[in-house]
């Protein structure tokens, strides 16, 4: 029997279901101190004075920690970032000290003996502020920092990062007298990922090293960044992940693993630091508030000649993910459909606020809002069906994508049948007088690949231990799909391939867990080790039968000779032998990405040129809309999706069902608003709106199988893209059912009863006003070099 | 301030723990207790992710000050008394729709809806959702749990029923 396919239970949900299972901040050592950090109340400003005299000298604290001892830069594509603020503040929040003490009550002590002051500058809050003339600059520095990626970028003013796109004669297109022309402007808030675990880790120094158990999704990130950001060597970090409860992309960075290291080298003793919910509130790296306009020529016969696109995203005051992030709003504001021509320019912009990073499909999630309102506008506005003209434009098998990249396969035509399936009128009742709508929408994402490895014991009782840096984050792929994957290759069955919890010094490097690239990069390491380790068991098994390793197979836990399976020996038996003779058998994998062609010259500052595993998929909802008070109700929800193929469908189908609720928190309820003086207002749960049971409906699910990917046995990740399209198809729905735009997140019931009277029909954002040229940084032309 | 001795009865063992002023009932039984089953997502009252039972009822521990469980009967998914049949049934729905995903509003959705389910506080599938506007769950999206539930309750109704019926 094969594993693929089958909707295998989780082997960690009894456990998890009993309260037995341990999270990083669940984890209790001897001695173990607890940590706290001082952190910055006001947004902009230099630390005149810094006395930490009054806290040191409480009994019982242990360790006060200044900048100095965390002199290294942290980045993902620029090295920005100071782990404690050295001189100047940049946002509320920002951590000045770092401390130990025995108890929780003395480090909240020792935090109020701090004496800080400050000279207190002006906060730039908005990007509107930032992008002033005459702003002041967040980062002086800027021009110095180290680029830590191999790309040419362009450097000014408060933008820590800009990608370009330039592809043909839009100016041309635009010009054409034929075309007619449609503006979209789009303004979205932060998201922050909430989950119910926050960010915690426990840090030992012991034997010169560090061992650090925590809640990340990127164990070898951490280790690396721990290293630079305390100057000691890499080597002597060792990163350790128990169960993550949830991640979504907030633990995709390095977060309070330096502080608890440096305090436990301090103390020689293990230190445990936790973010309170008010923590995560305030400091969450946030999925980015972002502002769009979109602009394209339509042809007479529905055609899309010209697109031209500004985005600005707020990375607030260290860049992160953000430069990498501004890559991908040209696969996704820019994807979904064929454009002729296309012009795109995306900004990360330095504010004094908390900064933003990943979250469950980044940037994908507004692109996608910006993108298909547009759509609804442009068909809307031209009196074009909707329906024929996402058929007539979506990308298909030959299509160029917007930096030249050539698709493979119709799967959005596809996914746009499986949907209209999936309609059914059941269940769907409007309360009196609301009004009704439905919408749709089309959305392309990528499985982000890069490097992963995977070994494999076959051990002599028949079982697999899988070595990898493979973090369980709650999605389940770790436990379930790499099992399965592991256990077709070597023909035993899944619950005899022990996963071993990722630790960096056991395992070999991976990327992480996240990006929808868990199957597809872990998953390939760990296949190509199933099949190294398969080949020497195999060729051990032909000596023992005495046969060649070509006429054998092994299924069911037996190497049979094919046609003859009376001719057997058990994969225990076969494993002892080769034990005995040559050693254990080991298997190694190592997976990277293949890196897909571009047109020469479309992008620039992209850190990803053309997307290597393209995922489709196309969400369809009905709502009803209280036109009183502005309140909406989802009514039902539909989705179909790509996943190349389906190795484990209840749990891909577990993924829709939870991606879909977060995306209706991001359309509908999950607000986050900043301050003046910089601060997020919105302090815990109370005020931050989650979904709760009532307010997502069951989503029903279609798996469309077979489109391309190199990904173990054809997968694609599935776990990402599920939250993508959800605003979109929400947003759309609202404007249907009101007959008017909806052109801001999240949809709260005052902004649909603003949009109901007309608000969002010439909503425009003054400040991305003018020529496209004169937002662009640097010459355009130069940084797109025809080949 | 100085911590006191109380005498607490968790889960039937009753033992000395220290309390310092109004520390909450979570902490206590996180920090002295060792209890990994009280979660604490917001220790704000608003998640359900530490809800224990108190003399039978399910309340949020981390608003709870320990000083006022002397004398009075803590409960947790650990130890769950009168309710662990029907809590292991739950669990193991849970389990068998593949309902859990990290985990960590299991162990309070659990406490919770068994805590409901038995008071007849749960009388229909309607009744679920609506039980849960203090339960958040950040990864399932609730079907799965909200199913599971519906299940566990009806077998349970059943069950009543046919005691009251013999
Ligand atoms: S931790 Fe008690 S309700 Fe959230
Ligand atoms: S399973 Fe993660 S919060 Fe519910």
């Amino acid at each position: 029997m094969t594993a693929l396919g089958v909707s295998m239970r989780r082997r960690d949900a009894a456990d998890k279901a009993a309260g037995r299972t341990v999270f990083a901040s669940d984890i209790v050592r001897p001695r173990m101190l607890h940590a706290g950090l001082f952190r910055s109340p006001i947004a902009r400003g230099r630390i005149t004075a810094l006395d930490v005299s009054a806290a040191e000298a409480i009994p019982g604290v242990r360790a006060v920690l200044t900048a100095e001892h965390f002199p290294g830069l942290y980045g993902v594509g620029i090295a920005d970032h100071r782990w404690l603020a050295d001189g100047q503040v940049r946002y509320v929040g920002e951590p000045i000290v770092a401390l130990a003490a025995d108890s929780p009550e003395l480090v909240e002590a020792a935090l109020n003996a701090i004496r800080v002051t400050f000279e207190a500058q002006e906060p730039l809050v908005t990007m509107d502020q930032a992008l002033a003339p005459d702003a002041p600059l967040i980062h002086p520095d800027w021009p110095d920092y180290k680029v830590l990626v191999d790309v040419d970028v362009e450097r000014a003013s408060n933008v820590s990062w800009q990608a370009t796109v330039l592809r043909g004669d839009v100016d041309a297109a635009f010009a054409r007298d034929d075309v007619r022309i449609v503006t979209t402007d789009i303004r979205v808030g932060r998201q922050n990922q909430a989950s119910l675990e926050p960010r915690a880790c426990v840090a030992t120094y012991r034997d010169g090293r560090f061992v650090i158990e925590t809640s990340t999704q990127v164990p070898w990130a951490v280790r690396n960044w721990t290293a630079t950001i305390l100057g000691v060597d890499p080597a002597q970090v060792r990163v350790i992940v128990p169960p993550v409860g949830g991640g979504f992309g907030m633990k995709f960075e390095v977060s309070l693993e330096p502080y608890a290291a440096a305090l436990a080298r301090a103390t020689g003793q293990s230190v445990r630091l936790v973010n309170t919910r008010a923590d995560e509130m305030a400091t969450a790296l946030c999925r980015e508030n972002a502002e769009i306009r979109l602009r394209s020529a339509i042809t007479p016969d529905g055609r899309i000649a010209a697109r031209e696109g500004i985005v600005l995203m707020d990375c607030g005051a260290y860049s992160g993910e953000q430069p990498f992030l501004t890559t991908m709003s040209a696969h996704t504001l820019f994807g979904n459909y064929e454009l002729q021509t296309a012009r795109l320019v995306t900004q990360a912009v330095y504010t004094n606020t908390a900064p933003t990073g990943a979250f469950r499909a980044c940037n994908g999630t507004y692109s996608t809002f910006a993108l298909e309102r547009h759509t609804h506008d442009i068909c809307t506005q031209l009196g074009l069906d909707h329906d024929e003209f996402r058929a007539a434009n979506v990308l298909r098998d030959g299509s160029i994508g917007s930096t030249g990249q050539l698709f493979e396969g119709s799967v959005h035509n596809e996914l746009l049948e499986m949907i209209t399936e999936l309609r059914t009128s059941d269940g769907v009742e409007v309360p009196d007088g609301w009004l009704r709508g439905t919408g749709q929408a089309v959305g392309t994402w990528f499985v982000f690949v890069g490097p992963s490895a995977a070994t494999i014991n076959l051990n002599t009782d028949g079982s697999a231990t899988l070595v990898t840096a493979g973090v369980e984050i709650g999605s389940g792929s770790t436990v379930q799909a790499i099992p399965q994957i592991v256990a077709t290759e070597l023909g035993i069955s899944p619950e005899s391939v022990v996963v071993m919890q990722a630790d960096t010094d056991a395992s070999g490097y991976d990327v992480g867990v996240g990006g929808g690239r868990n199957t597809v990069s872990l998953g390939a390491a760990a296949q190509e080790a199933a099949i190294d380790v398969r080949t020497k068991l195999l060729d051990a098994a032909a000596e023992m039968i005495e046969c060649s390793a070509h006429d054998l197979e092994v299924r069911d836990g037996r190497v049979r000779v094919i046609g003859d399976p009376a001719m057997s020996r058990t994969v225990a038996e076969v494993a002892t032998y080769a034990q005995a003779r040559r050693g254990p058998l080991i298997g190694n994998g190592a997976f990277t990405a293949r890196g897909t062609e571009c047109l020469p010259g479309c992008a620039a500052g992209h850190m990803i040129d053309a997307l290597d595993i393209p995922i489709f998929t196309v969400h369809e909802c009905d709502v009803a809309v209280d036109p009183t008070t502005g309140m909406v109700r989802v009514l039902s929800y539909r989705v179909a999706q790509d996943v190349g193929r389906a190795i484990n469908p209840d749990a891909i189908r577990g993924q829709i069902q939870g991606g879909v609720a977060q995306g209706l928190g991001y359309a509908l309820m999950e607000e986050i608003s900043i301050a003046p003086d910089g601060s997020i207002e919105q302090k815990g749960f109370g005020d931050y709106r989650l979904p709760l049971a009532g307010d997502v409906p069951v989503v029903v699910s279609a798996l469309h199988e077979g489109a391309p990917s190199y990904g173990p046995f054809g997968a694609k990740g599935a776990g990402e893209i599920p939250i993508m399209n959800v605003a979109a198809a929400v947003g759309n729905a609202i404007a249907d059912a009101i007959g008017e735009p909806i052109n801001e997140l999240p949809m709260t019931p005052p902004r649909v009863l603003m949009a109901a009277s007309g608000a969002y029909r010439d909503f425009s954002l003054l400040h991305l006003d003018g020529d496209w040229h004169a937002h662009v940084l640097g010459d355009i032309d130069a940084q797109h070099p025809r080949g | 301030m100085k911590p006191e001795l109380v005498a607490l009865d968790v889960n039937g063992d009753v033992r000395y723990v220290p309390i310092t002023g109004l520390q909450s009932l979570a902490d206590v039984l996180r920090q002295e207790v060792h209890l990994t089953s009280v979660k604490v997502g917001c220790a704000e009252g608003y998640c359900g992710s530490c809800t224990v039972l108190l003399d039978g009822e399910p309340v949020v521990s981390c608003l709870m000050p320990a000083i006022a469980c002397e004398g009075r009967e803590v409960r947790t998914v650990d130890e769950p008394g009168e309710l662990s049949g029907l809590q292991a049934d739950l669990q193991r729905e849970l389990c068998e729709s593949d309902a859990v995903q990290c985990g960590m509003c299991i162990p309070g959705i659990v406490t919770l809806m068994s805590a409901l389910i038995h008071q007849g506080e749960i009388r229909s599938a309607a009744d679920i959702s609506p039980a849960l506007v203090g339960s958040i769950c950040r990864c399932s999206g609730y079907a799965r749990i909200v199913d599971a539930v519906e299940r566990v309750r009806a077998a349970h109704a059943g069950a009543l029923h046919r005691e009251g019926s013999s």
